[in-house]
């Protein structure tokens, strides 16, 4: 059930109105209800792999409690163990298996012996890679004895699988998220409206931006070797925006959809492309994966403590492990190691913690330098979502060499206005909107209702008018 | 929370009203498909030649010149599985029916209209040629499916610049657009998007193809399966092996049935590029030397089988 159908929009009034209005009595049942959605909702992908999800959540529960009722440190280290063992056998067999089989041939075939990999023929589970890292920050904070491991099953397992963010995260935390599934929820108006236009603007930055950039974008990707250098640079341009708007088009979905249950979801992004080095655009990009990145592997590796080197190392490790987290290519690998190199500067010099702020806070433009810093990091974030995009890494090498050849110096054969404008006037609107959580989330808050209506009205009209065919969304196949 | 759905009803209202409006007003725009609905369902009884298939056959086959009852159901993007469903459909009251024409072109059992870029006209055979097969409750309207952009297109074209909306001749053949697209580009382009399409729905249109042959046998009617006549930059840009895989399939179906038969027209040179609306469909005058040869054929099959009156 994708959050743009029919289908989502029949069903989440449904939920929200037993929400409210019929198990608004009880927390209890009000917990069973979302259990019960979520996994309607899950199950509506391919009901087989509800079973995976209710296995790794019936693992991490019991794992949980008997990590808080071993008595010895070995029995304690046992359960956590057995527990990521599990639950990261799961994403190697579903996710990196056939990577590493195929791998391994090639390698055996560069030793001169030719064999034929041992491929497995399996859908990859929806938001194995979500849910499973989900679970991981559980059992590992409760191994660190910095949560206590919730007893009631429904409400972990809402933890788990509470529909907004299961499929496409953003990934939670237990210290976040569990005190506000085990607290009564009411009905907050202010809530609910922000709720509501956040939606609304992420289905504009996924139907009008992102589903008109892919098709531009696939159409150029797909037969690069037609294209000259200067249109290669529009389709890489068109991709930038497209992921940008997909997935963060799809947090905002996800976050608007959970405030309106009442419960409120770590922000996944803040504007990255206003960033004004690669390590600022790291600190506002897909967020919740960064931090789990920083405290589940980057810190306990002994992050910025053991000096540079150490700095320099454990950086590399977690774009690496970053990058392959996104797929079993080499493309992801190698994007993660492309920007371990362009954030390595900053660490070295120990800069990367320059921009805390966002850009031009309390202004209305930015400064000279401040739009060269942007265009800089947006030029650098392109060139890796090249790499990112492409069919593996010959197709990328190709398709860079190209962009960099003497056609770079021509008219582009793919030029849609259409699209450049919708990109203009949405990237004006996000300018406009970068000190708020989500870009609408003020806009005209001071005007008559009708002058805000009917900008709300524009953007419904917009999502109507540009809806193309149904495109899944990017991160659903991680 | 009633505050919050009060406000929602009052700011979904005029969507919705305009929505059905929007509704109302499309679903009264005449199209081929309501046309061929309605002719068949009043002159089934008489066809003795039914044409399906896609565009290759929608442009392709003109009926004026055939010389026995002939009635092309052909349209853009229709995939094996509709060219089944509408036989289904027509079944009982295609009385005098002794040939079904199928074009099995280069892409034809490796795509369907489900999974087609243009999946949108699946709403064109629920509501108009009211086969009623589609999962998607979306596909039983006009407003969820396609853009606004392209609905509010069809509303200002029918209805303010009064355009015709009926692309179709009397007998179902696609009048020929006003302009030939560059043939030779267009050809290689095409031949590029019909390649590596999905493999794994083969099966299943073999399948279906011989659901139709089986509908013919109980009929005692022949299927016409044919390859049609592309440009030469279109089938010679063709992948080998989807190319013999599809003609195999071709002959395997021929040989296992006595009903069955089939022509590739894909190379005949008699077709140069004056008979080219683009690299693989036919124009005007290419469509009226194709549906001759076509009858021709049919003329030369039925002198064995005697089935034409």
């Amino acid at each position: 059930m994708l959050f743009n159908s029919i289908n989502f929009a029949i069903f989440l009034p449904i939920v929200l109105a037993l929400y409210w209005f019929v198990t608004n009595k009880s927390l209890k049942l009000q917990n069973t209800l979302l259990l019960v959605s979520s996994y309607f909702f899950y199950a509506c992908w391919d009901y087989r792999f509800l079973f995976l999800l209710i296995f790794s959540t019936l693992l991490d529960y019991f794992t949980g409690i008997k990590m808080s009722e071993a008595e010895r440190p070995r029995m304690k280290k046992f359960w956590f163990w057995l527990s990521v063992i599990v639950n990261l056998g799961f994403l190697g067999v579903f996710k990196y298996f056939n990577f590493f089989a195929e791998s391994f041939s090639q390698a055996l075939s560069l030793l001169g012996f030719h064999t034929s990999p041992w491929v497995l023929h399996i859908v990859l589970p929806v938001g194995i890679s979500f849910y499973t890292f989900h679970g991981l920050s559980y059992v590992i904070d409760i191994y660190k004895d910095r949560i206590r491991p919730e007893k009631d099953f429904v409400t972990y397992s809402v933890f788990v699988s509470f529909f907004p963010l299961l499929v496409a995260g953003p990934i939670e935390r237990a210290t976040h998220l569990l005190p506000q599934i085990k607290k009564p929820r009411t009905f907050d108006y202010s809530q609910a409206v922000d709720g509501l236009k956040q939606i609304l603007w992420g289905m504009f930055k996924k139907v009008v931006i992102a589903d008109n950039c892919a098709y531009y974008a696939n159409m150029i990707f797909n037969n690069a070797t037609d294209y000259s250098g200067s249109t290669l640079v529009i389709g890489a341009l068109f991709f930038t925006f497209q992921i940008y708007c997909d997935f963060s088009g799809y947090s905002d979905i996800a976050l608007g959809t959970a405030r309106l249950f009442g419960i409120e979801l770590l922000r996944n992004f803040a504007y990255p492309y206003f960033s004004r080095d690669i390590a600022e655009f790291w600190r506002r990009w897909h967020i919740s994966l960064s931090s789990w990145f920083r405290d589940y592997l980057y810190i306990p590796l002994g992050g910025s403590q053991g000096g540079t080197w150490m700095k320099v190392r454990n950086t590399f490790i977690i774009f690496l492990v970053s990058g392959f987290w996104h797929g079993a290519n080499w493309t992801f690998i190698v994007w993660g190691a492309l920007n371990a190199l362009f954030i390595m500067p900053l660490i070295i010099f120990n800069k990367n913690r320059h921009h805390l702020e966002i850009v031009a806070q309390g202004r209305t433009l930015p400064t000279f330098r401040e739009l060269v810093n942007m265009i800089l990091t947006f030029s650098l974030a392109t060139l890796a979502w090249i790499v990112f995009r492409a069919e593996n890494i010959a197709h990328a090498w190709q398709y860079v060499s190209k962009i960099f050849s003497r056609s770079l110096f021509t008219v582009p054969q793919v030029l849609p206005g259409k699209i450049f404008a919708l990109i203009a006037i949405f990237m004006i609107i996000e300018w406009m909107g970068r000190e708020q959580q989500y870009a609408i989330a003020r806009l005209g808050i001071s005007r008559p209702r009708l002058v805000r209506w009917s900008v709300y009205y524009a953007i419904v009209f917009c999502i109507f008018y540009f809806a193309g065919t149904d495109q899944q969304f990017i991160y659903f196949q991680f | 929370m009633k505050k919050v759905i009060r406000k929602i009803s009052i700011f979904i209202l005029p969507i919705v009203v305009l929505a059905l409006i929007f509704e109302v007003l499309l679903r009264r725009i005449p199209n081929e498909y309501t046309y061929k609905r309605t002719y068949l369902e009043k002159h089934a009884d008489s066809i003795q030649v039914l044409f399906l298939g896609s565009s290759h056959a929608y442009l392709g086959i003109n009926p004026a010149y055939m010389s026995v009852n002939s009635f092309n159901a052909a349209i853009s993007s229709q995939s094996i599985d509709y060219d089944l469903q509408i036989l289904q459909k027509f079944d009982t009251r295609l009385t005098h029916l002794k040939y079904i024409v199928l074009p099995i072109s280069y892409f034809s059992l490796f795509t369907n209209l489900s999974e087609a870029s243009e999946s949108w006209r699946i709403k064109y055979y629920m509501l108009y040629f009211q086969l009623h097969s589609a999962k998607k409750f979306t596909a039983y309207t006009e407003i969820l499916c396609g853009s606004l952009e392209l609905n509010l297109k069809r509303l200002v074209l029918y209805y303010v610049r009064k355009k015709q909306s009926i692309g179709c001749s009397d007998l179902g053949w696609q009048i020929p657009f006003a302009t030939n697209q560059d043939v030779a580009a267009t050809g290689l382009e095409g031949a590029k998007k019909h390649t590596n399409k999905n493999r794994a729905l083969y099966p299943e249109q073999v399948d279906m193809l011989k659901q139709i042959i089986s509908i013919a046998k109980q009929k005692n009617a022949v299927v016409l399966f044919y390859t049609p006549p592309a440009y030469n930059t279109y089938y010679n840009h063709l992948d080998t092996a989807q190319l013999s895989l599809t003609m195999n399939t071709a002959a395997e179906l021929v040989k296992e049935n006595s009903n069955t038969r089939y022509h590739s027209f894909l190379r005949d040179s008699s077709f140069t590029i004056s008979d080219f609306y683009d690299g693989d469909h036919l124009n005007g005058p290419g469509a009226e030397k194709f549906t001759r040869k076509m009858d021709s054929l049919i003329r030369s099959i039925d002198k064995d089988k005697h089935l034409l009156e």
